[in-house]
């Protein structure tokens, strides 16, 4: 059966090849019913691509197109239409979501296809493309993607805040400075842009470090190029190359052999404590004096909302937000309009250290790749319909229609002979002919691996936040990065002998069918198994009309104990099963003793965050104890009952808003423009004590717990109110008979007689405030740097972040050892108490 | 005498000194209902000035981008809050009237649950759920597939799951005050044991179940790292998360981002107003678990 249809296959490759043979060399359409399936995230496009599907249906009557618009989640859509495969996978997709494909075959090679004919141009098919564009995304296994356009970087500038001034779009980085000096002394906020760990990431901070690495650096291109002799050396691209500085594009070909760079970075060879890195960071701090105060407290977003209000003047944005911010303008009122610009990044020239001006940044917007469904004649159906999606007939209908719905173009066309109308032509040129970053080494932790990434954010928001010299940062980022070769290195099976191709090492299943922790089926056979067994052995051993009762019983809790069972037991025994595995993404759990609290042992961030939590615990237990405490008697002391009934209802009133709102109404009244902590400040003349609540790493924690202020939390004023309600009336007239002191007898008769409120308070603020990080996640995210994290959204970022879901389970474990022993000594205290 | 002992200086310092409290305490929610009415240059001009008028627009506009997590999160509370009060009710009854052997060891078995915090099974329960075998596409192994990831049933299953723990104790503590006699006449009239449950128990336990259902309903509102982890379709995300990412939908100004806020509350504002009392309640029974 099986042989019948490899035979199958092989006959009809070798059919078609026959037929190619006949009927010349070029890779035509076959003229058969056809379905040619387009998958894309390019919401933005969806309209455009409709009707150019249509236009090709009217040319092809035989083939149909079909689309599918994913704009969310699309990677994990892809990999399951990849698994499903068949007709549920797509012919075209946008390839830039599953990294590595090309190399495990699953894309069809189309460098062959690239130099027939285009129909649809009469030409090659290269020499209707961008070719610098397309070969950019060539990968060491080949060509598989050819982008529709691409995104690039610039800074986009308030025209009419540099007419006022009589200021130049700069043509130098110096002159650039000098323009944001001129713009500070008048007042205005020169840059806005965001500090926060995704903007080191994947925005602003990222960008500009990428732009100054590559423009120190590129000069030791030839150090990292594969060699002859290695295995990923490919003559046609790598020979006779030289460095060139003054050719931003002359490296663009070269193939960085990976496993070399990680060489030269484990034998020290590349050193991160370089005079260049030096000036590289130099520079950034620099330029750091011209963005907005306490600029690490936005986000990419909230900054960039200081350009659109036009209180900054310059921002950092993308080819993909021109005609959203031209859209945009047109419907602000006219009195909030303003004319701008874009120009790029210019050039250092006062420092003979840099390699030459910056080159682009950007990235693929609009990329596809033909999947591999080992059917030649659909396969040119496929790429006909490409050539087509390629050829200017259909560039200026996306063009056109994107515009037309008002949508975002995301960048210049990559598509020879699409005209673009003014004045998108004019506000695009500036983001051509930058070349590409080629050297990415220097910033942005390792390689893009996560955890260096975050390692690296962590230390370069201490070092631009002045609390890290420069010589000790580039020391720990040195060290961050030669720890991440090594883990890079096991990752891909390097040997860091470029001769040899090393096989990544292989996906074993380790996975032990008989162990019911990695085998979920058993799993839910053993829980079922087990509550039958016990079912049945009670209702057995019951006898008469005690045995009808016993089964009607155990029929009734049966949902009940399948569903604790499955969802809520078995959960917490796997946390402490995989406590003791190295379980991380793609692989199976693979047990390792005490190896995870080991590495705890020698967590820094561990340390840090425990810290933080000591210091939230502290200030939580007085927030739940006293503080409602208080609220509470002072409450009852009001005569008044309608009064009394009208302050409880108002310290309980802030319930009615979801949890989250109350979260990010904090985040707005810590905002450091329209926050209403800083306009208090100023309406109480007190301007000079205004600060960047959540952004400066000094006073993170402190907004953190300030947070809530005044902190009257229902629930606690709920508790000790009704314990304080129980205390006889006689006990206080007692007292009144002796003193008439009320804050004698709050601290020494009521005290003590609602102490079970307050072992009840300290001990559900101790569980909760060592579990939760749900507002720091949300208000900091751990930082600046490391200035607000905690143990719980270590965890987190382990497991969600890194994926290391065993290490993750190993931290789990702890916090829950520790909330176990609180319980546990706050049970013997209850039981001590009842017993007296 | 009355009148002076309410007004007396001590008094009126009291009460002065609770009036600045309870402003400062629900300042955030004065703020919010004001800048949800308010066009950004009146914010960043005039903060502390009242809305220039009313924008019923900003709360339309508002709507348009609220009304699906909104929607998503009420579907998912009113299944969770029907299947916990049943199963919670059932269980409850099961322990409080009948005797069957193992009943001990089993009631155990739930308490013991109260013990087991949610930052020990987080990780865990995320990897079950997406390798849950024979769901969202998986093997018998679990693999292949997302299991219950990115559905409804990621959210509904666990809670109602993990909140019958709490019902059944509740229910369980409220059943057994029920006077035996009751159900001994309904039995000698022929009632079998769900008929009892279901004509006598329930009826007479509706108060402690709409504690359980508003605390169960304000619950599933303020969830918000499992969403947060196990749901990435925009399409089926629930008020907790999709509020975090309002600004970043478009270029959304401050009134309508508050006006948002505002909706998001009105559940909420409508569950309270309702069921203040049994929620107020639930937290105080609550407490005992501790």
């Amino acid at each position: 059966m099986i042989s019948t249809t490899t035979t199958g296959r092989k006959l009809s490759i070798g059919l078609a090849f026959l037929w190619m043979a006949v009927t010349g060399s070029d890779l035509r359409a076959a003229k058969t019913q056809d379905t040619v399936f387009l998958a894309t995230v390019n919401a933005n496009y969806s309209a455009a691509f409709e009707e150019i599907a249509r236009r090709y249906e009217q040319k092809h009557p035989e083939i149909k197109v079909k689309l599918a618009i994913i704009p969310m989640q699309f990677e994990t859509w892809i990999r399951t239409r990849f698994a499903a495969g068949g007709d549920m996978l797509p012919d075209l997709y946008n390839c830039n979501f599953t990294s590595g494909f090309d190399e495990l075959g699953k894309l069809v090679p189309l460098e062959p296809y690239l130099d027939s004919i285009n129909p649809y141009t009469g030409a090659r098919w290269r020499d209707g493309l961008e070719m610098t564009i397309v070969e950019r995304y060539k990968s060491p296994a080949g060509l598989y993607a050819v982008p529709l356009d691409f995104i690039e970087i610039g800074i986009f500038y308030n025209q009419d805040i540099f007419d006022k001034l009589a200021l130049k779009t700069p043509a130098t980085w110096e002159e650039l400075l000098r323009a944001c000096e001129r713009m500070k002394q008048a007042g205005y906020m020169p840059f806005a842009l965001g500090g926060d760990a995704n903007a080191y990431w994947y925005w602003e901070v990222g960008w500009l470090v990428r732009l100054l690495c590559d423009a120190y650096q590129r000069d030791q291109i030839p150090m990292l190029a594969a060699q002859p002799g290695d295995w990923d050396y490919d003559a046609s691209r790598n020979a006779g190359f030289r460095y060139n500085g003054a050719d931003l594009y002359g490296d663009l070909m070269v193939r960085v052999s990976k496993e070399r760079f990680f060489k030269a970075i484990r034998d020290g060879s590349l050193d991160l404590r370089s005079a260049r890195l030096k000036r590289v960071y130099s520079k950034l701090k620099e330029f750091s004096q011209y963005w907005q105060p306490g600029y690490m407290g936005y986000d990419h977003d909230s900054a960039i909302q200081l350009f659109y209000k036009q209180k900054a003047a310059l921002c950092f944005l993308t080819s993909a937000h021109v005609t959203g911010i031209m859209n945009d303008m047109e419907k602000m009122e006219p009195g909030a309009r303003f004319n701008w610009g874009v120009f790029y990044p210019p050039p250092i020239t006062s420092d003979p250290q840099c390699q030459g001006p910056f080159r682009g940044a950007g990235g693929p917007g609009a990329i596809y790749s033909v999947t591999r469904k080992n059917n030649l004649a659909h396969e040119r159906n496929v790429v006909d319909f490409f050539m087509y999606l390629t050829s200017p007939e259909a560039g200026n209908i996306l063009v056109a229609r994107t515009l037309a719905e008002k949508q975002p173009l995301t960048g210049p066309v990559a598509i020879k002979g699409v005209q673009l109308p003014e004045p998108l032509a004019r506000r695009f040129a500036p983001f051509l002919n930058h070349g590409f970053v080629k050297i990415e080494f220097g910033g942005r932790g390792l390689d893009d691996e996560q955890e260096s990434v975050f390692e690296w954010t962590v230390i370069a928001q201490d070092y631009m936040a002045g609390r890290l010299p420069l010589e000790e940062f580039l020391d720990r980022y040195q060290r961050i990065t030669f720890n991440a070769a090594a883990r890079l290195q096991k990752k891909f099976g390097y040997d860091l002998d470029p001769a040899t191709r090393d096989a990544p090492p292989r996906r074993v299943s380790a996975r032990n069918h008989l162990n019911p922790f990695e085998n979920g089926t058993l799993m839910l056979i053993l829980i079922v198994g087990t509550f039958g067994g016990f079912a049945s052995y009670h209702i057995r051993r019951a006898k008469g009309p005690l045995r009808t009762t016993t089964r009607v019983a155990y029929l009734l809790l049966l949902p009940t104990f399948l569903l604790l069972a499955t969802f809520n037991y078995f959960p917490a025994f796997s946390g402490l099963y995989h406590a003791f595995t190295e379980w991380e993404e793609g692989r199976d759990a693979a047990f390792n003793g005490l190896a995870n609290f080991k590495t705890m042992l020698s967590d820094q961030v561990l340390y840090k965050g425990l810290g933080n939590l000591l210091v939230l615990l502290a200030a939580a237990l007085f927030k739940a104890t006293v503080v409602p405490f208080l609220a509470a008697e002072m409450i009852l002391l009001v005569i008044s009952p309608r009064l009394r009934y009208l302050f409880r209802t108002a310290f309980l009133l802030p319930m009615v808003t979801p949890a989250m709102v109350g979260i990010l109404l904090w985040r707005f009244i810590y905002d450091p423009s329209a926050g209403l902590l800083n306009q208090f400040l100023d309406a109480l003349h007190l301007g000079p004590l205004k600060a960047n609540w959540l952004g400066e790493p000094n006073l993170a924690l402190a907004s953190l717990i300030f947070m809530g202020f005044p902190w009257i939390g229902a629930f606690g004023l709920l508790i000790y109110m009704a314990g304080l309600m129980n205390i006889p009336e006689s006990v206080h007239e007692a007292y009144r008979l002796d003193s008439n002191n009320i804050l004698r007898r709050i601290l020494f008769i009521d005290a003590p007689l609602v102490k079970g409120q307050f072992r009840l308070m300290v001990i559900l603020t101790f569980i909760g405030t060592l579990q939760d990080f749900q507002s720091i996640l949300v208000l900091t995210g751990g930082g600046p740097g490391l200035a607000s994290t905690v143990p719980a959204l270590r965890m987190y970022h382990e497991a969600f972040r890194f994926s290391h879901f065993g290490y993750a389970s190993a931290i789990g474990l702890v916090i829950f050892a520790a909330i176990l022993v609180a319980t546990l000594i706050n049970l013997g205290f209850r039981k001590s108490e009842e017993e007296r | 005498m009355n009148f002076r002992r309410r007004f007396s200086f001590p008094q009126i310092l009291l009460l002065t000194a609770l009036l600045i409290l309870a402003a400062a305490t629900l300042l955030p929610f004065y703020m919010m209902l004001m800048i949800s009415q308010k066009t950004n240059a009146e914010i960043f001009g005039h903060f502390w000035s009242l809305p220039g008028g009313l924008r019923m627009e900003y709360f339309s506009k508002a709507l348009h981008f609220t009304y699906r997590y909104i929607l998503n999160t009420l579907a998912v509370g009113a299944v969770v809050v029907v299947g916990t009060l049943f199963l919670s009710s059932v269980s409850g009854y099961v322990f409080a009237r009948l005797e069957f052997g193992g009943k001990r060891v089993l009631f155990l078995l739930i308490l013991s649950l109260m013990m087991i915090p949610g930052v020990l099974t987080l990780v865990p329960a995320f990897l079950w759920f997406k390798e849950f075998p024979f769901v969202g596409g998986n093997d018998w192994l679990g693999g292949g597939g997302s299991g219950f990831l990115n559905s409804r049933w990621v959210l509904i299953i666990p809670y109602i799951s993990g909140s019958q723990v709490f019902g059944i104790y509740l229910c369980r503590t409220f059943f057994e005050q029920i006077p035996s006699e009751l159900f001994e006449a309904a039995r000698i009239d022929g009632a079998s044991e769900f008929s009892a449950y279901w004509r006598i128990a329930l009826p007479l336990s509706l108060p402690i179940l709409a504690t359980l259902a508003i605390m169960n309903f304000v619950g599933v509102y303020n969830e918000y790292i499992w969403p947060l982890v196990a749901i990435s379709d925009k399409q089926i995300q629930v008020f907790s998360v999709g509020v975090t990412q309002f600004g970043l939908e478009g270029n959304l100004d401050l009134g309508p981002m508050m006006a948002g806020y505002v909706i998001g509350s009105i559940p909420l504002i409508i569950a309270f107003a309702f069921g203040m009392r049994y929620y107020i309640q639930g937290l105080t029974t609550g407490a005992v678990k501790a």
